[in-house]
């Protein structure tokens, strides 16, 4: 069955500056499909061409095997990034007022806004104005804005960033159920790591352009990177860099990625001659790691620029 | 599906459920309805007595003098205290120091009357017509007529002086409140549209609206909410003089003619005005900027006002009072003093329904296009000639 969404050839200029380059993506019904990639890749020009909130330079947008309409659009949902409410307005009211405007009746908005309130655990804030809601529950109010209108189609711009590990595992849910209900979802995240589990199948973009795609287990199959991970600290001038290289350090282990042909065991003999080693494992490669393969990119581009200024 | 109409009238109604929840529509509308109501009523109040009670000193002046002074005070409907001084220089200490408003000093023939530079003009008149009053008096008895003689020969034909423009000034005060209320409301709901426009676009709830509603379907919801809620305002003001119009009590000359003109070119330049500002305000990226955007706005409205208000008969208010943009200040204020012609009423009210229909057209364009693109303030030559 092909994707109900397509995109074919989308690009999209700023003055000088390419911001798409010929973007081929499809959304799978019943997958969780994710548009990611590092800040400035293109991610959010990309869905607001999908939303038609701007006429890409070349390119279309299909829904259901014909280019898209703008009823086709009105009857999807967009979560921008952040913000994407009125602050000044009650919970309740703005989600009746956003659903009527796509066509439902009074009553039926309300109705559709308790239920979804009831299920975000908001039901008791629905007369708070957004303004006096904490970051966490004004992301799923604008989660509920975007979904009260039951669209079959639902697009999440950065719905993860800022969010606390228990709203994360919260909206992750949200976000699965609406994919195992048959229905349609796409999201799109810089936080890689973060994001890993949930994803589906991908799609990553860098500086425009499409660097890998395709369902992410298989994409990891197949990828020749091996890594070898370790627990604690690694000094680089253990290994000779044609056997491995310090892929990434964080707190408590280090990933090194293997040559091609290297023999893991000889390169964690190598760490085991300077310390001890309690726990490892031979791994495919992480999301990031796939993507800076991939794009052949410095690892810089992957810190995030919230973490960065924090 | 939902029809275009039906979306306008959801943003629109948003606009105006948001205004009637916070605090200033009703602090503003409340003033509007004290200000006017005093207005109505304080003329009522103050205005039934405008007789002045006179203190007058005087020195050694004839009894017949007094009396006759005292006939003629009381004539006009005036009270007269007359205060004994001791000499001319206590009356002019009593002059000087306001304890009396005039003296009248005498020295046998020679009589004075002594007063504060440029004041109290009416009471001279009326004691420089008792003194030659009191010498004809004098004159008479002198010559031997009785009392009864002389009254009838002082009594002569009643005299009624006739003011042209008698109710100029009052016109004049009517332009110049309808030209400060006008101003001030769409000042205010030009404000708002314009910081709503750029709270949307900042905010990005203009992205998840642009998909459900067409941007024309955007602006022209929000400038009919932002429109509604002035109205309301002005109807606020209006209010307590159609209440005195209905219970048959007088009104300022004027007022009825300008309100009525007032209402009509008030919504001409709400119109023109608000879609100016939607589109202006579409321009910037933050809603701090968007009273920059609309200044060239502001500066033409505040300068439309001071004309209506202060000079509503000048040359140059014949003319900005035909011109769109002006006129909605201008023309009502023009139409209360009294100096539009038909010509100049009709003239105004084309341009202005022309103007409001190329703005609806060229705001459009530009909020259009200018909405969608974020991240830097936005000149509005590039958004007009680049698609």
């Amino acid at each position: 069955m092909p994707a109900l969404l397509q995109a074919r050839g989308i690009s999209q200029r700023f003055g000088d500056r390419v911001v798409l380059d010929g973007v081929d993506f499809e959304v799978p019904s019943g997958r969780v499909v994710g548009l990611l990639g590092p800040n400035g890749a293109g991610k959010t020009t990309l869905m607001r061409i999908l939303f038609g909130v701007l006429p890409p330079d070349a390119g279309e947008v299909r829904w259901d095997g014909r280019v898209a309409t703008a009823a086709d659009r009105r009857s999807w949902g967009y979560m921008p990034q952040e913000r994407g409410l009125y602050r000044d307005m009650p919970v309740l009211d703005q989600l009746v007022w956003m659903a009527r405007l796509r066509g439902l009746d009074t009553a039926t908005a309300r109705g559709r806004a308790m239920d979804l309130l009831d299920r975000l655990n908001l039901a008791d804030r629905a007369d708070d104005k957004v303004q006096e809601l904490s970051g966490g529950m004004a992301q799923r109010v604008q989660l509920a804005a975007a979904m009260v209108h039951e669209p079959p189609l639902l697009v999440l711009d950065e719905p993860f960033a800022g969010l606390d590990p228990v709203a994360v595992e919260f909206l992750s849910q949200v976000v699965t159920d609406h994919v195992r209900a048959g229905r349609n979802l796409l999201f799109s995240s810089h936080q890689l790591d973060l994001v890993e589990d949930l994803c589906e199948d991908i799609t990553l973009l860098h500086r425009g352009r499409v660097v890998l795609q395709g369902d992410l287990q298989e994409l990891k199959a197949a990828s020749p990177d091996r890594h070898l991970r370790v627990d604690g600290p690694v000094d680089p001038a253990w290994i000779p860099p044609e056997e491995a290289t310090v892929a990434r350090t964080t707190a408590g282990e280090t990933r090194l990625r293997l040559q091609p042909g290297a023999d893991p065991a000889a390169v964690l003999d190598r760490v085991r001659a300077h310390r001890p080693v309690r726990d490892f494992g031979v791994e495919a490669p992480t999301l990031s790691e796939l993507f800076l393969a991939a794009a052949g990119a410095d690892p810089g581009v992957l810190v995030d620029d919230e973490e960065a200024v924090a | 599906m939902i029809s275009r109409w039906e979306s306008v009238r959801l943003v629109a109604g948003r606009e105006i459920r948001q205004a009637l929840r916070g605090k200033s529509f009703w602090v503003t509308a409340a003033l509007f309805a004290l200000a006017s109501t005093a207005l109505m009523i304080l003329p009522e109040v103050l205005g039934g007595d405008d007789h002045r009670s006179y203190e007058v000193a005087v020195v050694d002046i004839p009894e017949v003098a007094a009396e006759q002074l005292a006939a003629i005070v009381e004539a006009a409907g005036d009270e007269l205290e007359l205060v004994d001084a001791a000499s001319v220089d206590e009356a002019r200490r009593l002059v000087d120091e306001d304890e009396v408003h005039l003296a009248i000093a005498a020295d046998g023939d020679d009589v004075r009357i002594i007063v504060q530079a440029g004041e109290e003009d009416d009471l001279v008149l009326l004691t420089r017509q008792a003194l030659a009053s009191a010498h004809l008096v004098g004159g008479l008895r002198d010559a031997g007529l009785g009392d009864a003689e002389v009254e009838a020969l002082l009594s002569g034909p009643t005299v009624r002086v006739d003011e042209l423009d008698a109710d100029q000034e009052s016109r004049e005060q009517a332009a110049f409140l309808l030209a400060l209320s006008l101003y001030f409301l769409l000042f205010i709901a030009m404000m708002g549209v314009a910081a709503n426009v750029a709270l949307e676009k900042s905010n990005r709830v203009m992205e998840v609206l642009l998909p459900v509603a067409p941007p024309g379907v955007l602006l022209f919801g929000k400038v009919l909410g932002a429109g509604a809620v002035a109205s309301a305002t002005m109807l606020a003001g209006a209010a307590p003089v159609l209440v005195k119009l209905g219970v048959g009590g007088d009104l300022p000359e004027g007022l009825g003619a300008a309100l009525a003109g007032g209402i009509v070119w008030f919504l001409l330049g709400a119109a023109l005005y608000l879609i100016l500002a939607g589109a202006l305000a579409a321009l910037v990226d933050r809603q701090e900027d968007s009273g920059v955007a609309i200044g060239p706005l502001s500066i033409v409205l505040i300068g439309a006002y001071m004309l209506g208000g202060t000079a509503p008969e000048s040359t140059i208010s014949r003319v900005f009072g035909v011109l769109p943009l002006t006129s909605p200040m201008v023309m009502p204020a023009r139409i209360a003093v009294g100096a539009a012609s038909v010509g100049e009423v009709v003239a105004s009210l084309v341009l202005g329904v022309l103007a409001v229909v190329a703005a609806a057209r060229v705001g459009g364009l530009v909020y259009r296009r200018a909405i969608v693109r974020t991240g830097r303030r936005l000149k509005l030559r590039e958004v007009l000639t680049q698609g």
